[in-house]
């Protein structure tokens, strides 16, 4: 399963006039494998897709796709299949032609056409009878969609890149897109380079995910890697909402280190390799990780405070403890599991940091 | 790293540079040839000479129409202006139910030829009279009027609507709104709608020349005849003028709203 | 209640009684005329007669004055199709804006001046021993005379630069709406860049070619000064014969007779592309 890098990008640099937008991206895909490019916009990951396709040229660098060097071949002669964000089907073309499009250039005989249109648009759940006549301009978003998605698909292409796809659907629509596309890149298992902001999608439908920050590649990893084990502020706050503790080593012993806050609280944290008396650290606690009790246990990283606002959202809570000199925001529930009781301002409660839960970071801080 | 568009690109780019050099090889031609110091046109001119400048500032037949095309303009467009905001603020602020029919009326002057309309004109005017100016003025402002509303309208729907609300929440009435907020926004909207008019009005010939008659011409009209009988260089001279005098304006224009805006 | 127009649609009125008074008006008046007959002393009676309408269509001047109006402006507005669309796909994809401004700004010229200074102009430059004249003898590339002036190819030469901004403008906004990444696409699923241009580009900016050669086509077909000044009394077309009729001769009836014909073929023209434009193949194009 995992051979040598399918698709590869090797230390990519590209400006635009005084941008430097890239700033040497490397990424190495396994063929069959769903890569993620996440990041906030302006962070290069639509630029990277485009220079993989051949739609912009990068200033320097590598581009190999199954080991062939791609720098200069033009974008009609990769063999790649492109999904774009606002789909952008052929308006003057019925489906059927759509789909076809890339046929053409294939020189498929005009016999084969029909049948793998048909199969790629049973693929995509689009019975072939009822939509090869009609217009884009009739099709609603998720049609129009799996229409883009069977022409990039229809000509076996070698690598697919979706952009963004999905952001433009409803909410609704956007799940079972997700679920859909997934489903098929599996069934065909076609190497996949998919772009997204949107983090829960980067989670949902990867392989691997990569984070890009400011023109490079932050951290890639599968979903679980990036959530529990964040290799930087900026992953832990990229993804989820994290609240982040800086603090000193004070004790390491076997198992465990001490980390003691500004303010003066001794937080329990699991050993990892670069704590050593007297380092400074962040600690990085997800909002969903964060219990609320309402009265003191005996296990560890129990700390009294106080309740600074509660936003009663429904399905869940959004809740701002004041502890020592911390504030620490906290998606609870909506009601106390128990006591059924919504969580007051100025309450006294006891918030509990399991230790497992927290992540231990170095590198510079942030907000 | 290969772009395959390079070529053609580069090919695209070479037709469109020596295309626009073409596009200005007259206008080059005519302003130089009034500098010639022969008694014909020629081009290039054998010997340079300011005679025929100085002949044409001079000609009281130049100098008269010159004159009164300016007049003409300036209260065509003054016109204009009024007329164009008062239509462009009931096109783009209100909906109701004529609205299609009363913005096709307003187009209507683009759908008929020129020529159709100057003939029209003619009948029209002649029947109550001898011709005057005001009559010149009447219609230049009728050929111009879509232009203009289309100008002001284009810059006042980029204005934001809620502006003129919140002034009047704050105490403002409605016509102390207009006057003290969209009025100043939309000002580069006016001054190029008024330019614009008055340029088109300066340089109307085929109305101008249906309405000319030996009491009233206009600087165009005079260059037609001109050319038709005389083909003094004199001629090239006011050519000239005329000519720097519209790019000059046009460069204005194209300070205050942009040239292309006017026809988008 | 309160019956009445509101406040501000008194506003509109200034613009309407212009329009009603000052163009409709004089419209109905010249359908009048064309239907008096004429007198060379009094320049019409209002005495109903078809005779200016047959005179009109039948006579042979006035027929090959039809034809010639046709002619050119059919020519021109293929010549200036031709000629404008590169310049309008360029600047489409400019991406400069002081470019955008210079260039635009130079197409812009010919129709900011007076037309009949640029008539003119061309009026020097093909005249028969005019600059182009000379330039041509003095490479050599020409000997004997040199005819463009007074001919219907002149004519079409100065339309043509007359007419090259309104085409480029309208073709671009055109292209303008295109949406570009429709194009990567084309690209990217196998077409080079001239196949995506004549598959995709092309039938996209079709509204675009549409609008712009009707209206380049009307325009040419009753423009006057143009055709006047470089085409002399040897060409005739539509607009010339009425300026002649009806300044020369004061024979007003046959003027408005053919002005009416010439208004009828203009609105048939844009009536009959606005629809062409709507029809349904072109209606994927009215996101």
């Amino acid at each position: 399963m995992l051979t040598g890098p399918y698709l590869e990008l090797v230390d990519i640099h590209k400006s635009f006039g005084d941008a430097h937008v890239l700033k040497g991206v490397n990424l190495s895909i396994s063929k069959g494998e769903f890569v993620t490019l996440l990041g906030p916009s302006g962070c290069g990951k639509t630029t990277t897709l485009n220079i993989t396709a051949g739609l912009l040229t990068a200033d320097s660098g590598e581009i190999r796709i199954g080991g062939k060097e791609m720098a200069n071949t033009p974008p009609h002669k990769r063999g790649l299949g492109m999904v774009f964000q606002n789909y952008a089907l052929f308006p003057h073309m019925p489906v059927f032609d759509n789909i076809a499009f890339g046929l053409k250039f294939l020189r498929t005989s005009k016999d084969e056409i029909p049948s793998k249109v048909r199969r790629v648009m049973d693929l995509v759940n689009l019975p072939i009878d009822t939509y090869r006549a009609r217009y884009p301009h009739q099709l609603s978003g998720g049609e129009q969609q799996r229409v883009s998605l069977a022409r990039a698909l229809v000509i076996e292409p070698s690598v697919l890149l979706l952009d963004e796809p999905l952001s433009n659907l409803d909410a609704k629509m956007r799940d079972s897109m997700r679920a859909e596309i997934r489903r098929i890149q599996k069934e065909v298992r076609i190497t996949t380079v998919y772009v997204t902001h949107d983090q829960e999608e980067a989670l949902a439908m990867s392989d691997r995910v990569a984070i890009f920050q400011s023109g490079t590649i932050a951290q890639i990893a599968s979903p679980l890697e990036i959530y529990k084990r964040p290799g930087s502020v900026f992953v832990a706050d990229f993804v989820g909402h994290s609240n982040f503790i800086r603090g000193r080593v004070q004790e390491v012993s076997n198992a465990t280190c001490t980390v003691v806050t500004d303010g003066g609280l001794a937080i329990v944290v699991p050993k990892t390799d670069f704590m050593t008396k007297n380092k400074s650290l962040v600690l990085a606690v997800r909002a969903e990780k964060i219990a609320l009790l309402d009265k003191r246990d005996s296990r560890e990283n129990i700390f009294e405070g106080t309740v600074e606002s509660s936003l009663y959202m429904g399905s869940t809570s959004r809740v701002t403890v004041a502890v020592g000199d911390l504030r620490l925001f906290i998606h609870v529930a909506g009601e106390e599991v128990r006591t059924g009781k919504i969580h007051e301002t100025g309450e006294t409660v006891y918030v509990e940091l399991n230790p497992r839960d927290i992540m231990v970071l170095q590198g510079e801080t942030e907000s | 790293m290969v772009e395959d568009m390079k070529t053609g690109q580069l090919l695209l780019r070479c037709y469109v540079y020596l295309a626009c050099i073409i596009i200005m090889v007259p206008v080059i031609v005519l302003i130089s040839a009034s500098f010639t110091k022969s008694d014909y046109i020629s081009f290039p001119p054998d010997l340079i000479s300011l005679k025929w400048w100085n002949q044409f500032f001079s000609q009281e037949l130049y100098q008269r129409s010159m004159l009164l095309s300016i007049q003409i303009s300036a209260v065509t467009s003054a016109l204009s202006v009024l007329v164009a905001l008062a239509a462009a603020r009931v096109l783009v602020r209100h909906r109701f139910r004529g609205k299609t029919i009363l913005s096709t009326m307003f187009n209507m002057p683009f759908t008929v030829p020129q020529v159709v309309f100057a003939l029209a004109a003619l009948f029209f005017f002649a029947s109550m009279g001898p011709i005057l100016p005001i009559h010149f003025v009447m219609c230049f402002l009728v050929v111009e009027l879509p232009v203009v509303i289309r100008t002001i309208s284009a810059n006042m729907s980029g204005l934001d609507p809620d502006l003129e609300r919140a002034a009047m929440v704050l105490g403002a009435s409605p016509l102390v709104a207009f006057y003290k907020v969209t009025l100043p926004l939309i000002k580069p909207g006016l001054i190029g709608g008024f330019l614009f008019s008055f340029l088109s009005s300066f340089n109307n010939t085929t109305i101008a020349l249906f309405l000319s008659n030996p009491g009233y011409v206009t600087l165009p009209v005079v260059i037609f005849q001109e050319i038709e009988f005389y083909a003094y260089p004199s001629l090239v001279a006011a050519a000239s003028f005329a000519t720097i005098l519209s790019l000059g304006m046009m460069f204005v224009i194209s300070r205050f709203v942009g040239i292309a805006s006017i026809y988008r | 209640m309160r019956i009445g127009i509101p406040n501000w649609m008194l506003l509109a009125l200034p613009g309407v009684v212009v329009i009603l008074l000052f163009f409709l008006w004089p419209l109905v008046l010249i359908f009048a005329y064309s239907l008096y007959t004429y007198d060379p002393l009094l320049i019409f009676t209002p005495t109903f007669t078809w005779e200016n309408y047959v005179k009109a269509l039948t006579d042979d001047m006035y027929v090959t004055a039809i034809l010639n109006s046709f002619q050119i402006a059919l020519a021109t507005t293929i010549a200036t199709l031709v000629l404008a669309y590169p310049m309008a796909y360029y600047l489409a994809r400019i991406k400069s804006k002081t470019e955008d401004t210079v260039v635009s700004f130079i197409i812009f010229a010919p129709i900011m001046v007076s037309v009949v200074v640029v008539s003119f102009a061309w009026v020097i430059l093909l005249s028969p021993y005019g600059s182009i004249y000379r330039i041509l003898t003095a490479f050599n590339l020409i000997h004997g005379p040199f005819r463009l002036m007074f001919t219907k190819e002149g004519v079409i030469i100065g339309l043509t630069y007359t007419q090259l901004a309104y085409m480029i403008m309208t073709l671009r906004s055109s292209l303008e709406r295109i949406d570009w990444s429709v194009v990567n696409a084309a690209r990217i699923h196998g077409a080079n860049s001239f196949q995506a241009f004549r598959q995709v580009t092309l039938p996209l900016s079709l509204p675009g070619i549409f609008a712009g050669s009707v209206m380049t086509f009307s325009l040419s077909l009753s423009s006057f000064v143009t055709p006047f000044l470089l085409g002399g009394r040897m060409i005739k077309v539509m607009s010339v014969i009425i300026y002649d009729n009806v300044v020369s001769v004061y024979n007003w009836p046959l003027g408005s007779a053919t002005a009416v014909i010439l208004f009828i073929i203009s609105t048939i023209l844009v009536g009959l592309f606005t629809y062409f434009l709507q029809k349904t193949r072109l209606e994927w194009l009215r996101t």
